[in-house]
């Protein structure tokens, strides 16, 4: 009932015209097909996408290679794995000031890139940086706690195959490669499928930094729902992109689950 | 023993109606309003004096940040709970009003004989904002209009005066910009002026009042604004921009909070509020502010009143309210009205009624003058459901003039489909 009816509901005040103050107009799919002739819709798409892939697949890839290392070092590991978490506990809204100052015009980045380079930029307000700008600082306070969830996944695996390869004359890659990664699946699953949704809903970054701009390059589409719905009073139009959203979101899911899950490997 | 029941009976009725006829007479109104330090001090006693005046009436003022106004006054009106008052940004009072969800101005209880004679009550054309169909819906709780503060100092620094070398035209601007502009690499430290990008419509809109250009056909269905004069303005930007000759640009902390950070900026669009704030913060930043009109284009095709819209901030009352608490509500809005010498004086907020002229607070406030001449020559911009639409629009059209290498037709393109698509 309280999933149900309200996923039920959005989809039904996305085929209507409403805006909050009097009754919703049933308009069928109008609403969607404005949205897909929409350049600014268009825009949107093409944020959301640089965000998710942008962030995702370095994400996977730094956080793994992070826990493998922290995963075989002997000392400060645990140390070290607090430190990378530490940007976990800060809020959203307060990271994205903070890095709102390290980006601006005459900020410390800026600063050290007029020494390196005698060049200084407008990250947040150019389009080519500004989506790989909160990119950057989404990686930043993100990556600790994937590689805390890879960690619990790779001290699952059971050592003496690990011990049982090296008899067997496996190298660190092979090891990988056949043990380490095939043992990850339901960690990998996990954290493949977390991170997309995450990132499909990303929101305060784009909201604190840029406010969906320069020309609308951050405006991915959590925050365009929320312009839609809350500045703009159009329910309908925000409805339709939520449940476009999800839609885009089960069917990732669904793939991400069944290509990790394909190929199951026991070593039992 | 008869008796006696008649009178337990006539003390029974007493007790249980004395209470009742006490809670009829209580009358409790939630007033919302944005954060104006300020203003809520001058309101806590204006509040305090209307409950002595009225003992059965309490005012619970709420108040938060301007954001969170704006998120939750919309969303409470539909729920069904909104406040009896609320103070209305400029957008939302079109929302309010045509979606049938605040009451007309109940003249009557505030002491007039109609309508009318309030609106004869305050400045030509100052209310206009919230008539709709010749009704009255609100009272101003601030009516802002635009200039140009400048900080004297940045013109000193660059051997100029600024009581003479001030720009007139926007091609000054240019020229002063080339002067007052101090740049670390590509960056820049000290912008002579920039422009308010939170809110271009109040400047935007009498730019294109100087080339003739509508923003909207007769019935505000389409916009009219794809022409090449319109091209033209944003050539202004794109050259002002990064992409041009980088004298500024939205990446830079507002130029209008110069008071905090007088070294960011020489000259911002602000209101006459803005005297008070400066006051407030820097009292040598105070004697070194000069206020002149914004510029105009020196090859404008049309002769306008104002170089700046008027925008309001108005009271409204519920219209979900009892008669009595709606009758109680516009009592306290009106007595509130009643005190716009105090507003100016402590706020800087202008309630355009006929006698603040003669209050000292005007007569003593440095360029109030200037702003009314301008109010008097000015105009709102257009009363239109999606106006906070419209604005996004215009703001996403200037920023993408100035900080991409788009061609300016298609930015206009897009801003025309999206405004079109705002007023359909």
């Amino acid at each position: 009932m309280f999933n149900v009816y309200p996923m039920l509901n959005a989809f039904y005040i996305s085929l209507t015209r409403y805006n909050l103050l009097r009754p919703p107009v049933f308009v069928g799919f109008e609403t969607y097909r404005d949205l897909f002739s929409d350049p600014f819709f268009t825009n949107t798409v093409r944020a959301t996408v640089q965000f998710v892939l942008g962030f995702t697949i370095p994400l996977w890839i730094i956080s793994l290679l992070l826990a493998l290392l922290l995963c075989n070092w002997r000392w400060f590991a645990n140390a070290f794995a607090m430190i990378l978490y530490s940007p976990m506990v800060i809020s959203a809204v307060v990271a994205s000031m903070v890095w709102s100052l390290l980006y601006h015009p005459l900020g410390v980045i800026n600063v050290a890139m007029d020494r390196l380079t005698g060049q200084t930029y407008l990250w947040l307000s150019d389009q080519k940086y500004a989506g790989w700008a909160i990119v950057v600082m989404a990686l930043w306070k993100y990556t600790g706690y994937y590689v805390i969830l890879w960690l619990s996944g790779l001290k699952n695996i059971p050592e003496e195959f690990y011990e049982a390869a090296r008899i067997d004359g496996a190298n660190a890659w092979h090891r990988f490669w056949l043990i380490t990664l095939p043992l990850l699946r339901p960690t990998m699953a996990f954290i493949f499928v977390i991170s997309t949704i995450a990132a499909f809903k990303s929101f305060e970054f784009q909201y604190v930094m840029t406010d969906g701009g320069p020309n609308q390059a951050t405006n991915v589409i959590s925050l365009a729902i929320y312009k839609a719905g809350l500045t703009h009073l159009q329910m309908g139009t925000a409805a339709a992109m939520s449940v476009l959203m999800f839609l885009v979101i089960m069917a990732l899911t669904l793939l991400q689950l069944r290509l990790v899950q394909a190929d199951r490997t026991s070593y039992e | 023993m008869g008796k006696s029941r008649l009178y337990l009976v006539i003390s029974l009725v007493i007790l249980l109606l004395v209470p009742t006829i006490a809670t009829a007479q209580q009358i409790e109104l939630t007033y919302w309003t944005h954060a104006d330090r300020n203003r809520e001090a001058l309101e806590d006693e204006l509040i305090e004096q209307f409950q002595a005046m009225h003992p059965n009436v309490r005012i619970h003022r709420d108040i938060t940040g301007s954001t969170d106004h704006r998120s939750r006054v919309i969303p409470a009106f539909a729920a069904g709970r909104g406040p009896a008052i609320v103070s209305a940004p400029p957008d939302f009072i079109p929302v309010l009003i045509s979606n049938g969800l605040v009451s007309p101005v109940l003249p009557e209880v505030m002491g007039f004989d109609s309508q009318q004679a309030i609106i004869d009550s305050y400045v030509v054309g100052s209310l206009d904002y919230v008539t709709v169909d010749g009704q009255l819906y609100g009272l101003p709780l601030e009516v802002t209009n635009w200039a140009l503060f400048i900080n004297d100092q940045h013109f000193y620094d660059a051997g100029l005066d600024p009581k003479t070398d001030y720009p007139k035209t926007w091609e000054d601007m240019f020229d002063l910009a080339e002067k007052m502009t101090v740049r670390r690499g590509s960056a820049i430290e000290r912008r002579a002026f920039d422009f308010r990008y939170t809110s271009p419509e109040v400047w935007l809109e009498p730019m294109f009042d100087q080339f003739g250009i509508e923003l909207y056909n007769e019935d505000a269905s389409a916009t009219l604004i794809n022409q090449p004069a319109t091209l033209e303005i944003l050539q202004l930007f794109r050259d002002w921009g990064p992409h041009g000759r980088n004298f500024g640009g939205p990446a830079y902390s507002p130029a209008h909070y110069y008071y905090t950070d007088p070294d960011s900026a020489g000259m911002a669009i602000s209101g006459l509020y803005q005297v008070q704030r400066i006051l407030a913060a820097d009292e040598e930043l105070y004697e070194n502010t000069t206020v002149v009109p914004l510029p105009r284009f020196a090859n404008a095709t049309h002769e306008v009143g104002s170089t700046s819209r008027i925008y309001m901030h108005s009271w409204l009352v519920n219209d979900s309210l009892s008669d009595a608490e709606k009758e109680m509500a516009w009592k306290f809005v009106s007595f509130l009205a009643q005190h716009a010498g105090e507003y100016l004086a402590a706020t800087g907020l202008i309630q355009p009624t006929l006698e603040l002229t003669d209050h000292p607070a005007y007569q003593g406030l440095p360029y109030s003058d200037l702003f009314l001449e301008e109010m008097a020559g000015g105009q709102y911009s257009r009363f239109v459901p999606n106006l906070s639409e419209v604005t996004e629009a215009l703001g996403i059209m200037i920023e993408a003039a100035m900080v991409t290498d788009t061609d300016l037709q298609q930015i206009l393109n897009e801003a025309e489909t999206r405004i079109n698509r705002a007023l359909r």
